[in-house]
C-alpha cells in the first residue's frame, strides 16, 4: 500500500482521481496546522485554492463561532496526538456555511520522520438540521406542557412500565426514591375516594379498547389536593391487540377551583382554614391542642416563644412535663373531669417550666374540642402570660401586709395604757410578793412557810407578766399567713385579754356570749384576732363621746346556716354615717383616725372567703357582723 | 380587835396584788383586809380603828377617783391610790382631792408602808380632833337657851352689863348664867371657853 504524496512528481494519477473524487473532503496539514493538500471537493466546495484555504484560522473558512473549538481541538491533538473529531461549519463558495464532521489522524512518514494530520471531512448540514429542529421541538413541547399543566404518559401493557414525562411527574410531586415506572404509584397519589372509580375505568378501557377519561384528585405527599384530567388512547399492533396506552393528563386544579361551585366552595374553606391558621399562628394568646392524653399536637408561635421551645421540641412533650410540680396533680383531675364530660372547659393558673428553667405562671382556659368522623376530639388550651400580673399581686399582697402591720402597731399606741395595765398588774404583785418573802424570812423567827407561800406566787406572777409580753408580741410581729383550724372563743378569749382593762378604764358595760356549738373556723390566728381588736377598738371609740346612757357593747360568736361561723360585735356609742364607705380605706369618722381600720378589717375577711357587714342599730350605735366558713367536719 | 391597832383597807380587782399586798402588810405587822371590789368595801362592816384604804385607781364597778368623792363626804380613812396606768391627769386630780399617795404599779414596800404609816397618823389625828368635837357638842347640849344665848355674848367679849342690857334683864342674873356655862362646858378660862365655842363652830354676837 502506497501512501498519498501530495505535490509530488511520482504520485499515481489513480490515487489522484480517488481523492479528487471522493464526496468528502480530503486535507493534509503539517505538524504546525498549516493546510499542504485538499482534494477537488474541497477546493470546488470553498471556491479557493491552497493557497486561500491555508490561512484557515484568519480568514473566513471556518464559521466564527465555531472557529475558537477548532483551534482548540487542532492544539489539543497536536499536544496528545491522538485523532480528533469535530462537527463545524464551513464556507461554501456562495458564502454559505453548511454542517460538516470532521476526523483527522495524524501519520509519520518515514524517512523524513515529520508527522502529518490527514483529515477527512463529512457534509452533515442537513442532518445537523434536522437534529436541531427536532430538539427545538421537543423544547418547545415540554414548554408547551409546563405551560398547559399536562403532562404525557405511555403506558406499556407487555412489560408493565408507565413512561412519564417531567410535567406530570412534577404535578404528582414525585419524591426521590419513588418508583415511578410502575402503575400502582399513579394510582396510589389518586385520592382513596376516587381511586376505585378510576382504577375500574382504565380496565374497562384497556378490555375495550376504548379511549380513557377520567378527572379525579391527587393526594400529594404534603396532603394538598390537586385535579387532575387524564385522557388515554390505545395502541394496537397489526393483530389488533392493545400492546400500550397513550395519554396525557391535566392539571386542573386552579380552572376546577375558579370555576366550579363545589371549587369556589373549597377555595373558600381553604382560605377560611388560611385565616384560622393565621388567626391561630399570629394570636398574642399562646394557643396549644394537645390529645387527651396531654401530648401536644400543634402550638402557636407565641406559645413555643412563650417556654422557649422550638415547634419540634414541643411536640416531643406532654403539658404535664412542662407544667410546676405542685400543679400537676390538680390540673391533671381538672382534665379529667373535661374528658369525662363532668365540665364544658376550666381555667387554671399555675406555672410552666420554660426550656431554660426558668418559671412563668400563666392562666389557661382549656376546653374539649369533640371529635368529629374524620378528626379524634382534642385538648385546646389558651394560655397567657400572668408573670407580671402576679408580681404586681404578690407586691400588693406584701403592700397589704405591711399596711396591716402598720395598723397594727398603730393599734399598739392605743392599747399601750392597755398593755402597761396588763403587764404591771403582775409585775406589782411579783414586787410585792418579794418584799414580803423578804421580811417573813428576816423577822425573828423568820416565818419560812409564809415566805415560801410568797416566793411561790413570785414564780407564777412572773409567768404571768412573761405571758402577757408573749401575747402582745404574736399580735404584733410580722408573721406570714398561716391558716389552721381555729375556736373562735379561743381567739376572741386572747383579744378580751388584751383589752382586759378597758371596759373599766372607758366605763363600758361589756358582754361577752361566746357559743361553743361553733366549728373550728381555717383561719390565721394572727390575723384573725387582728380583725376582733380592730372592731372593738372601734367599738370603744364610738362609746367615747356617749353621756347619758350606759355604753354598752357586746361580743358574740355563734353559728349560722351550719356551715358559717359568725362573729358581732355590737355598741350603743355614735354610728357610722355610711356603712358602706366605713371600709374604704382613709374614711373615718374620728378626727385622728387613718381610716384604715376597718379597710384592714374588710380584707382580713376578703382573705378569708367570708363578709363582713356594718349595721346602724335600732336605737344607737352599729353592729358589725362578721361570717367566716367554717371548716368541713370531714377534713377536720 | 381592839380600838387602837391600825387596819388597812385594800381595794383590788385583781387577786394576785390583793394576796401579794396581804401578805406584804402582814409581814409589816398590819393588819389588813381585801376587798376585791368598790361595792364590797363600802358594804363591809369595818372596825372602829385607825385606817387607811389602799385603792386600786381602775375598779370594775366604780372608778377610784368617784369612790374618793363619795367617800370624801364620809368619815371615810385616807386614801393611797395604786395603779397599773400611772396617768397624770389622774394622780393630780386624786391627790388634789385629798389622797395620801399615788403610787404606780409596780412599787417598792417602803414607798407603800411610809404612806400608810402617814395615813395611818392622819386617821388618827382626825379620829381625835372627831372624839374632842364630839365631847364638846354633849356638853353643849346640857346648855339653857338661855344659856346659849348668853355663850354668843360671851364669846364675842361683851361685858356682863351691856349684855344685860342687849337681854332686857339684871347683871346678876348674866353673871349666873356666866357661871353656869363655864362649868357646864368644863371650861377652866375664859380663853378656853372661847376656842371650845369656836370648834363647835358657835358664831359670836355681832354689833349692839
Amino acid at each position: 500500500m502506497s501512501t498519498i504524496r501530495p505535490h509530488t512528481s511520482d504520485e499515481l494519477p489513480q490515487v489522484r482521481a480517488i481523492v479528487d473524487n471522493i464526496p468528502a473532503f480530503i486535507a493534509i496539514h503539517n505538524e504546525s496546522g498549516e493546510l499542504e493538500f485538499d482534494n477537488r471537493a474541497a477546493q470546488e466546495y470553498h471556491g479557493l485554492g491552497v493557497a486561500d484555504t491555508k490561512q484557515w484560522q484568519t480568514s473566513e473558512v471556518v464559521h466564527p463561532d465555531d472557529l475558537p473549538a477548532l483551534i482548540a481541538s487542532y492544539q489539543r491533538a497536536l499536544t496528545t496526538g491522538q485523532p480528533r473529531e469535530i462537527e463545524v461549519r464551513l464556507r461554501r463558495a456562495d458564502g454559505v456555511y453548511r454542517w460538516f464532521h470532521i476526523r483527522s489522524v495524524r501519520s509519520s512518514d518515514g524517512d523524513e520522520g515529520a508527522s502529518r494530520w490527514y483529515t477527512v471531512g463529512t457534509e452533515i448540514h442537513d442532518r445537523k438540521v434536522a437534529d436541531d429542529a427536532l430538539r427545538q421541538s421537543e423544547t418547545f413541547l415540554l414548554e408547551v406542557q409546563r405551560l398547559s399543566r399536562t403532562g404525557g404518559w405511555r403506558y406499556d401493557l407487555a412489560t408493565d412500565r408507565v413512561e412519564s414525562s417531567p410535567e406530570i411527574q412534577r404535578a404528582y410531586a414525585v419524591q426521590p426514591g419513588e418508583d415511578i415506572s410502575r402503575p400502582p404509584f399513579w394510582f396510589d397519589r389518586i385520592h382513596p375516594e376516587d381511586r376505585p372509580r378510576v382504577q375500574a375505568q382504565f380496565e374497562r378501557c384497556l378490555l375495550e379498547k376504548a379511549d380513557y377519561r377520567a378527572g379525579y384528585r391527587v393526594v400529594l405527599p404534603d396532603g394538598s389536593i390537586r385535579y387532575q384530567y387524564a385522557t388515554g388512547h390505545p395502541v394496537t399492533n397489526h393483530a389488533g391487540d392493545v400492546v400500550e396506552f397513550i395519554g396525557a393528563s391535566m392539571d386542573m386544579t386552579e380552572y376546577w377551583l375558579a370555576t366550579t361551585e363545589r371549587g369556589l366552595a373549597e377555595e373558600a374553606l381553604r382560605k377560611s382554614e388560611e385565616r384560622w391558621r393565621a388567626v391561630f399562628e399570629n394570636s398574642a394568646i399562646g394557643v396549644a391542642l394537645t390529645d387527651p392524653s396531654g401530648r401536644f399536637l400543634a402550638t402557636n408561635s407565641a406559645f413555643q416563644k412563650m417556654l422557649g421551645y422550638t415547634e419540634g421540641e414541643i411536640g416531643a412533650l406532654t403539658f404535664l412535663e412542662l407544667t410546676h410540680e405542685d400543679y400537676r396533680e390538680s390540673n391533671w383531675q381538672l382534665v379529667t373531669e373535661l374528658l369525662e364530660g363532668k365540665r364544658k372547659q376550666f381555667q387554671i393558673e399555675k406555672q410552666y417550666r420554660r426550656k431554660d428553667g426558668s418559671l412563668i405562671w400563666v392562666s389557661n382556659n382549656v376546653s374539649l374540642v369533640p371529635g368529629t368522623e374524620s378528626m379524634p376530639r382534642f385538648l385546646m388550651a389558651l394560655s397567657e402570660d400572668i408573670t407580671e400580673r402576679k408580681r404586681t399581686e404578690e407586691t400588693l399582697r406584701r403592700t397589704q401586709a405591711e399596711l396591716a402591720h402598720v395598723t397594727r402597731v398603730a393599734s399598739l399606741g392605743e392599747m399601750t395604757a392597755s398593755i402597761a395595765h396588763e403587764v404591771n398588774q403582775p409585775l406589782a404583785a411579783v414586787v410585792a410578793n418579794g418584799h414580803a418573802c423578804l421580811r417573813w424570812l428576816s423577822a425573828s423567827p423568820p416565818n419560812l412557810p409564809r415566805a415560801v407561800e410568797a416566793a411561790e406566787r413570785i414564780v407564777k406572777d412572773g409567768k404571768d407578766a412573761g405571758e402577757v409580753v408573749r401575747r402582745v408580741r404574736a399580735l404584733f410581729k410580722r408573721t406570714g399567713v398561716e391558716k389552721v383550724p381555729l375556736d373562735l372563743r379561743e381567739v376572741i378569749g386572747e383579744v378580751l385579754r388584751l383589752l382586759d382593762s378597758y371596759p373599766a378604764r372607758k366605763h363600758v358595760s361589756l358582754d361577752v356570749v361566746l357559743d361553743s356549738d361553733v366549728p373550728p373556723v381555717f383561719a390565721d390566728r394572727v390575723q384573725l384576732q387582728q380583725l376582733v381588736l380592730n372592731l372593738m377598738l372601734n367599738a370603744f371609740e364610738a362609746l367615747e363621746p356617749v353621756s347619758g346612757r350606759v355604753k354598752q357593747l357586746s361580743v358574740r360568736s355563734k353559728r349560722a346556716n351550719g356551715r358559717e361561723a359568725v362573729i358581732q360585735v355590737c355598741d350603743n356609742g355614735i354610728g357610722l354615717d355610711d356603712s358602706v364607705a366605713a371600709f374604704e380605706p382613709f374614711v373615718s369618722t374620728k378626727p385622728e383616725g387613718m381610716g384604715l381600720g376597718l379597710a384592714i378589717c374588710r380584707s382580713i375577711v376578703v382573705a378569708h372567703e367570708g363578709t363582713l357587714s356594718a349595721e346602724r342599730n335600732v336605737g344607737f350605735g352599729t353592729t358589725f357582723t362578721v361570717t367566716l366558713p367554717v371548716q368541713p367536719v370531714a377534713s377536720q | 380587835m381592839t380600838a387602837d391597832r391600825p387596819i388597812v383597807f385594800v381595794v383590788d380587782d385583781d387577786a394576785r396584788v390583793r394576796v401579794a399586798l396581804s401578805s406584804l402588810l402582814a409581814s409589816a405587822g398590819l393588819d389588813v383586809a381585801v376587798f376585791a371590789s368598790a361595792t364590797e368595801f363600802l358594804n363591809a362592816d369595818k372596825p372602829d380603828a385607825p385606817a387607811c384604804l389602799v385603792l386600786d385607781l381602775e375598779l370594775p364597778d366604780i372608778h377610784g377617783l368617784e369612790l374618793q368623792k363619795e367617800l370624801a363626804e364620809r368619815e371615810a380613812p385616807p386614801i393611797i391610790f395604786i395603779t397599773g396606768h400611772g396617768d397624770v391627769p389622774s394622780s393630780v386630780r386624786a391627790m388634789k382631792a385629798g389622797a395620801v399617795e399615788f403610787l404606780s404599779k409596780p412599787f417598792g414596800d417602803e414607798e407603800l408602808l411610809h404612806a400608810i404609816d402617814a395615813a395611818i397618823a392622819l386617821d388618827r389625828a382626825a379620829r381625835l380632833k372627831r372624839s374632842q368635837r364630839a365631847e364638846l357638842a354633849r356638853r353643849y347640849e346640857r346648855l339653857t337657851p338661855r344659856e346659849r344665848e348668853v355663850l354668843t355674848f360671851v364669846v364675842a367679849g361683851f361685858a356682863n352689863k351691856l349684855t344685860a342690857d342687849e337681854l332686857g334683864t339684871s347683871e346678876i342674873t348674866i353673871g349666873v348664867h356666866r357661871g353656869q356655862i363655864m362649868r357646864k362646858m368644863g371650861a377652866r378660862s375664859l380663853a378656853e371657853l372661847v376656842r371650845f365655842a369656836d370648834k363647835l363652830g358657835i358664831a359670836p354676837h355681832e354689833g349692839v
